[in-house]
């Protein structure tokens, strides 16, 4: 199964409409489930929801084969936590998808490091489907600690700070 | 780990540190998660209430059983819901006057920062994993009054401009 994914916050039609229409031509076989969001266009190939919330969306992706998505990062993020192929597609700011160029400089960024694939032309979806078989995404090394603990000594000064304060005005 | 909950930080202080942490519903409270997760071990103590944009990003926040308030989604694009936005955040600011606002964005959570900021509260923003190429806009204003800020990417720190890079949240 392909999940494809447009995030909860955005209509994305033009992405929904193109993997809807791919598969109503034949041109992708695989079964797509589709989450929609607040767009327009309502697929006629291929069942969909509008919003899932995270444990049903946690669960779509650990059950997929693969993901269709726009290049957010919430989205990137749980794909790569569960080892999924994906392909990423920016929302782009001349077609009024997204407010920045912020998606396709992700997708273009995550996509250099070797951690999903970047569709640019939706009418080749069906071609990079067929190459996300054998892709393997690189997993993503990250440093959570680092910035916890950057920001738990930032708490610790405040609060000292403080007490010195309260000493002082005691 | 919780040192404001013994006796030597009641000695020194008269109340803990009262921290909120939010995020923008989306790819923004991903990120805050991952980071909620590291902080136990890294923080004096955990926040005392969080702030997301919409009633979607509650669930994510639910774990940590402390109240979730709700100010609304904009961007830069619909200036009038982030006037609403703006209302709310100032409430939600006024009754919990936070000493620290801990957020990864976006706008809503930028307008926050300010609101907490007239009431004395310090700010630290850590931009978003998805800014690859420069600072987010909301990241750019809050700056100007952030106490620490942070970014995912080494090639977006100044460590002159007071922008640190650590690490990433993923």
């Amino acid at each position: 199964m392909i999940f494809l994914t447009v995030g909860s916050a955005y209509p994305f039609d033009r992405l929904i409409r193109a993997v809807d229409e791919h598969v109503a031509s034949g041109m992708i076989s695989e079964p797509v489930f589709a989450q929609i969001g607040s767009g327009s266009y309502q697929p006629k190939a291929i069942p969909f929801e509008r919003y899932v919330d995270k444990d049903r969306f946690d669960h779509l992706v650990a059950t997929a084969d693969s993901i269709i998505a726009h290049a957010g990062i919430g989205t990137i993020a749980t794909a790569l936590e569960h080892g999924k192929p994906m392909i990423v597609v920016p929302r782009l700011p001349e077609y009024g998808e997204i407010v920045s160029d912020h998606q396709r400089h992700t997708a273009r960024r995550y996509a250099e490091l070797g951690h999903v694939m970047e569709a640019t032309d939706l009418s080749a979806l069906p071609e990079l489907l067929a190459r996300l078989a054998t892709f393997r995404p690189l997993p993503r090394k990250a440093n959570v600690d680092g910035i916890a603990a950057r920001i738990g000594d930032f708490l610790r000064m405040l609060r000292s700070a403080r007490s010195e304060l309260d000493q002082d005005s005691a | 780990m919780t040192e404001d909950e013994g006796t030597m930080g009641e000695h020194r202080s008269s109340r803990p540190l009262r921290i909120v942490a939010g995020a923008s519903t989306g790819g923004h409270v991903n990120e805050l998660l991952i980071l909620m997760r590291h902080a136990p071990a890294f923080w004096p103590k955990m926040p005392d209430a969080y702030v997301t944009s919409l009633p979607l990003g509650k669930a994510g926040f639910a774990e940590f059983d402390k109240p979730i308030h709700v100010i609304g989604a904009a961007d830069r694009n619909t200036p009038l819901r982030a006037l609403l936005v703006l209302f709310r955040a100032l409430y939600v600011a006024w009754r919990l006057r936070p000493d620290v606002v801990v957020t990864t964005g976006a706008l809503p959570l930028a307008l926050f920062c300010a609101c907490a900021r007239l009431f004395g509260a310090r700010i630290v923003w850590i931009d978003s994993v998805a800014q690859i190429s420069g600072l987010s806009a909301s990241g750019r204003w809050v700056r100007s009054f952030a106490d620490l800020f942070l970014v995912q990417w080494r090639d977006n720190q100044d460590r002159n401009g007071g922008v640190e890079y650590v690490g990433e949240l993923f």
